[in-house]
Parts: structure tokens; C-alpha cells; sequence
């Protein structure tokens, strides 16, 4: 049985290490993992990339949710990943990540995310981000539609200084307007975005949502579409499988219909969720035949983004070595 | 789980469940439980230890319902000899049995384990594997009631809803269908699974509404059985905290 008690901890406390106190940690635990960590090795090729505006991606791009303890299955794994995801080990973790061939990270920006880009940066790390414009993050209580598009376009100007190289409206906030009927206010956002100079995105779990804004030819940029619905309320699934389930749960015919409407969009899309938020992980021949699908499934000028968790295996190398053997 | 529970953490769990007043526990018999159980009651504690019979255990490979038989009652053989108070064959092997038509098996596995002098219970996922065993009118002292069919197929699934979900997938459906079946039952019932695997748990108000709900719907002389991982919090204080009041 597992339940969350303790919230999670936001931003920097006055007790907290210093920036100083951190690099000489990172340096400790960059030493340590160096003697350990099969991906330590030689610094490899570059994976395989696709044109992102004026920018290059990896076709294998490395999801932030596992870093800030969006596990997608309950609150003690949440507290698990948060636990394990220091700030050095955001850092190393990313380095990790470079070092193996991926150019490119996705996140979110909160606090703690914040916090962490300006370290990142002081470590080195000169991957390229993705960031997920996340209503939540500065407005917890967004709901309403215009609530959901204010906290949206304030997450953009938050973030720009740090420099993403795009930006994405959040698939949850995308699903939850195309929900409401309003999916028209996503275009302040395209606009803003352009209008700062970056490349935008629409994040979304529902295909019809892809289907939608192809169809009305709008501006942006591409697409970050996840293989699953998991925005489904419990009235959709009642309508569509005739009963409600408990947690968040996959369907496996969902992957299919995604990746049709991937394949039909002009735009780039960037497939997410592609291992099921882990649920389909229970063999390295699973995890491979996951990818398998997927980039077999999505355009050649698509790319992936995979959360990752390498507290019990190195999860960087394993999936680096995955697709550049399905991409070679 | 695996790392948090170390044969000290073992014991000190159930020293702590026996102190917050739990005076049962259950499980199946594995490798490590045969080093734990001896310090478990070096420990001085006292808990009684309900024995799940589970064939892989011993063999991975029994899956048919001749190795399921046979290694069963091997288990109940080998658990029999650390005294536990009762022993159960396990959800898995009830529902496959059940499924394959020979439930003749759990009918031998309950002989034997009262041969060996204990109490026989049978643990099930599928309602209608309980309603078949007691329609036969079978010795069965007690009964393990999963509150959810985890055992469900691909096909079982496609025939149900249409879908394969990904991943081990509970139904919102399944407590009502169990608890009607263990109301119907009149040998106590010990319902488990009563918070999907954690995924009941998102507040403690969430887990509270559980409890509740496997409170109201069991009998009074069921029980419930829950795991619980305190690595984060309190669980064992907080679950007793709970039932305590459901049940005073």
C-alpha cells in the first residue's frame, strides 16, 4: 500500500546547500559516477537528429517528468524519483545524457527546474530544451479556459530568459481546452511564442486534437503527441470500454491511432509516453519492442521523448543504444 | 520495496504492526521468509502467520494443474513446519484452476492441508471461482477474496471491454462483484487488494474512502489484509488509526 504524506519540496529553502556547496557536490558525485556508470566512458557520436526551427534534435530526446517525480503510476513513486532526482543528479543525469548522444532534454518549469537550468549550465551540459509550457506551474488553481491560457503565456515569458529552443502549450491544458471548446486560445500562445522568436508547440494526448489543428492550418511549429490518452475522464472511458478503471490507465490500442494521425501531420511530432509510463518495461525485449513500434510507426522526421529513471539500470545508454540501432 | 525491506526492516515492521495492534500477518513462503522467520521470532514477536501456498515458491515452472497440485501441497508441507495458523493456496493457481475446470485440485490442496492439522482457506481474484467452490459445498475454512480480478487475460479483458489496457489494470467494478460473493459466503472472508496496489492512495482521504467502502461491504466476521510500505510515512499508524474507528 503506498500514499503520499509529505509535499513535495518546491524551490530553495534558506537551510539549502549553496550554489558553491552544490558544484563541489556535483563534482563529488560526477567523480563517483565517473568510476561507476557504464555511461562514463568515451563521449559517443551525436544519436541521429531532426530539423526543430533552426535547430537539430535528437531523435531520442530525454522527458523531464521522472526528474521532478511525475511518475504517472502513484504518490509514493513520485517521492521515490523526487528523492532520487537531487540537484546534482538532474545534472549529472543530463550530462549522462550528452555524453551518451542525446542532444536534447524536455521539461517542465517549475521552481525546482528554475533553479536547476542556471546549474545545468554551470556544469557544462549544452543540450538543447524543450520547454513545456505548464499552466500549473505558476497557477496551481488554473481551470478555467482563460485561467488555463493567462498562467500559459506568463510560463512562456518566465521562461524565455532561460533559453529553450522551443516552447510547447501543455498537453493538459491543450486536452482540457479542446475539451471545453475553446482550443482557439492556443493560438495567443503560437503567436507569443513566435513573437519572441521560438519555435511552438502543441502538446496533446488526443489525436483528434492533431487532426483538429492540421486541419485549420494553423502555425505552429510541431507537435508533442503521446502515444496514450491518459487526459481520458471517467465518463470517456465508461463511454468507450464501459466501465471506469482505477488509476491512470493505458490502452493498447491508442499507440495505433496516435501514430496514424503523427503520420498524417505536415508538422514535426515529437511521440511521447511511448513505454507507457513505464508500464511496458517489464523486459529489456518489451522496452526494445516499444521503440521498435515507435519509430516504425512515426515519421522519419519525428523523434521520441523518453522519461527516465537509471537509479536501478543505466536506462541512458540502454536506450541510446536501442535507437541508434533502429535508426542506423 | 525489495531494498527498503532488509531482514532488520522486516522485523522491525512487524514488531511495529504488533505494537500498533495488528496480531496477523500474511504471506507466501520465498527464500528470504525462511532467514526472516526465526529472527522475526527472536524478535519476541507474536504475530500469527497466516501461509499463502504458493507454487512458485518452489517451481516457476508449475503452471499446469497436475504441477499445481503437487507442488501446492509441497508448499503446504514446507510452510506447515514454521507453525503458521492457516494455509491458503493462492489466487493464481484458484483462478487457473477455476478457468481450466479442475477446481479438483483445490479440493485435494484443502484435504491435505487439514492431513497436516491447519485450518484450509482458498484465495481467489475471480468471484466465480469462490461461488463454484462453495456451490460444492467443499471443507474450505476460510476464504482470500482479492477486492480485484488481476488475473484477468488479454481475452478476458477483449471479451469484457472491448481492449487490452497496458499494464496490470483494475477495474472500478470489481469490489462490488467480490463483496457480494462475500456476503453471500459464510465462512469468513479476508479481503485484500482493498487499495488496487497503491493505486487507491492518492490522499489520505482516498485511502480512508477504501477502507470504508471494504468496511461496509465485507461481513462482520471478515477481515481485511493490506501491504504496506512505511519507507514514506506511517502506514502502519495510520492504517490501524482507520480501521480502529471503522470498527468501533
Amino acid at each position: 500500500m503506498t500514499r503520499r504524506k509529505h509535499q513535495h519540496r518546491e524551490g530553495v529553502n534558506p537551510g539549502d546547500p549553496t550554489r558553491r556547496d552544490f558544484l563541489k557536490g556535483a563534482a563529488a558525485v560526477a567523480a563517483g559516477l565517473m568510476a561507476t556508470s557504464p555511461a562514463s566512458g568515451e563521449v559517443a557520436s551525436t544519436l541521429p537528429t531532426v530539423p526543430l526551427g533552426p535547430h537539430r534534435i535528437t531523435r531520442l530526446i530525454a522527458g523531464g517528468n521522472p526528474l521532478y517525480g511525475y511518475s504517472h503510476f502513484n504518490p509514493i513513486l513520485d517521492r521515490l524519483m523526487r528523492d532520487y532526482f537531487t540537484d546534482e543528479r538532474v545534472v549529472q543525469f543530463l550530462l549522462d545524457c550528452e555524453k551518451a548522444g542525446i542532444n536534447t532534454f524536455q521539461t517542465n518549469f517549475k521552481e525546482r527546474s528554475r533553479h536547476q537550468q542556471a546549474l545545468i549550465r554551470e556544469a557544462g551540459c549544452k543540450m538543447h530544451w524543450i520547454c513545456l509550457s505548464d499552466p500549473w506551474d505558476v497557477n496551481p488553481k488554473a481551470n478555467t479556459p482563460d485561467e488555463i491560457r493567462d498562467a500559459t503565456l506568463k510560463c512562456v515569458d518566465i521562461a524565455a530568459p532561460s533559453k529553450p529552443i522551443g516552447f510547447a502549450h501543455h498537453g493538459g491544458g491543450t486536452d482540457k481546452l479542446f475539451r471545453a471548446g475553446k482550443l482557439d486560445l492556443i493560438k495567443t500562445f503560437i503567436n507569443k511564442v513566435h513573437d519572441m522568436g521560438f519555435p511552438a508547440g502543441i502538446s496533446t494526448h488526443n489525436p483528434k486534437v492533431v487532426e483538429m489543428v492540421e486541419e485549420k492550418g494553423w502555425s505552429n511549429d510541431f507537435y508533442m503527441t503521446c502515444f496514450y490518452c491518459v487526459t481520458r475522464e471517467p465518463e470517456d472511458f465508461e463511454k468507450e470500454i464501459g466501465v471506469v478503471p482505477v488509476g491512470e490507465t493505458y490502452l493498447s490500442t491508442d499507440p495505433e491511432r496516435m501514430c496514424k494521425v503523427v503520420r498524417q501531420a505536415r508538422k514535426t511530432c515529437l511521440g511521447f509516453k511511448i513505454l507507457a509510463a513505464g508500464r511496458k518495461c517489464s523486459s529489456p525485449e518489451e522496452v526494445r519492442e516499444a521503440f521498435n513500434f515507435a519509430f516504425k510507426n512515426i515519421k522519419p522526421g519525428d523523434a521520441t521523448i523518453v522519461g527516465m529513471y537509471p537509479r536501478f539500470s543505466d536506462q541512458i545508454s540502454e536506450n541510446v543504444r536501442i535507437v541508434r540501432e533502429l535508426t542506423a | 520495496m525489495r531494498e527498503y525491506f532488509t531482514d532488520r526492516q522486516v522485523v522491525q515492521f512487524m514488531l511495529d504492526c504488533e505494537k500498533a495492534g495488528i496480531t496477523a500477518w500474511q504471506s507466501n513462503f520465498p527464500a528470504p521468509l525462511e532467514r526472516q522467520l526465526p529472527l522475526i521470532r527472536e524478535a519476541g514477536c507474536a504475530l500469527q502467520w497466516l501461509a499463502l501456498a504458493d507454487p512458485w515458491d518452489i517451481d516457476r515452472s508449475a503452471v499446469t494443474p497436475d504441477t499445481i497440485a503437487v507442488t501446492a501441497r509441497k508448499c503446504a508441507v514446507r510452510a506447515a513446519k514454521q507453525k503458521p495458523i492457516a494455509i491458503a493456496i493462492r489466487g493464481v493457481e484458484t483462478d487457473l484452476l477455476f478457468k481450466e475446470g479442475r477446481l479438483d485440485v483445490v479440493k485435494g490442496f484443502l484435504g491435505a492441508v487439514h492431513d497436516l492439522g491447519f485450518p484450509a482457506g482458498v484465495s481467489a481474484h475471480n468471484p466465480a471461482a469462490i461461488e463454484a467452490m462453495e456451490s460444492k459445498g467443499w471443507p474450505v475454512d476460510f476464504y482470500m477474496t482479492c477486492f480485484y480480478c488481476v488475473s484477468r487475460t488479454d481475452e478476458d479483458f477483449r471479451k469484457e471491454i472491448g481492449v487490452t489496457p497496458v499494464g496490470e489494470t483494475y477495474l472500478a467494478t470489481d469490489p462490488a462483484r467480490m463483496c457480494e460473493v462475500i456476503r453471500k459466503v459464510s465462512k469468513p472472508c479476508l479481503a485484500f487488494k482493498i487499495l488496487a496496489a497503491g493505486r487507491r492512495c492518492d490522499s489520505p482521504e482516498v485511502v480512508r474512502r477504501a477502507f470504508e467502502f471494504a468496511f461496509k461491504n465485507i461481513k462482520p466476521t471478515d477481515a481485511v489484509i493490506v501491504g504496506m510500505f512505511p519507507k514514506l510515512s506511517d502506514q502502519i499508524a495510520e492504517n490501524t488509526q482507520t480501521v480502529r474507528q471503522l470498527c468501533a
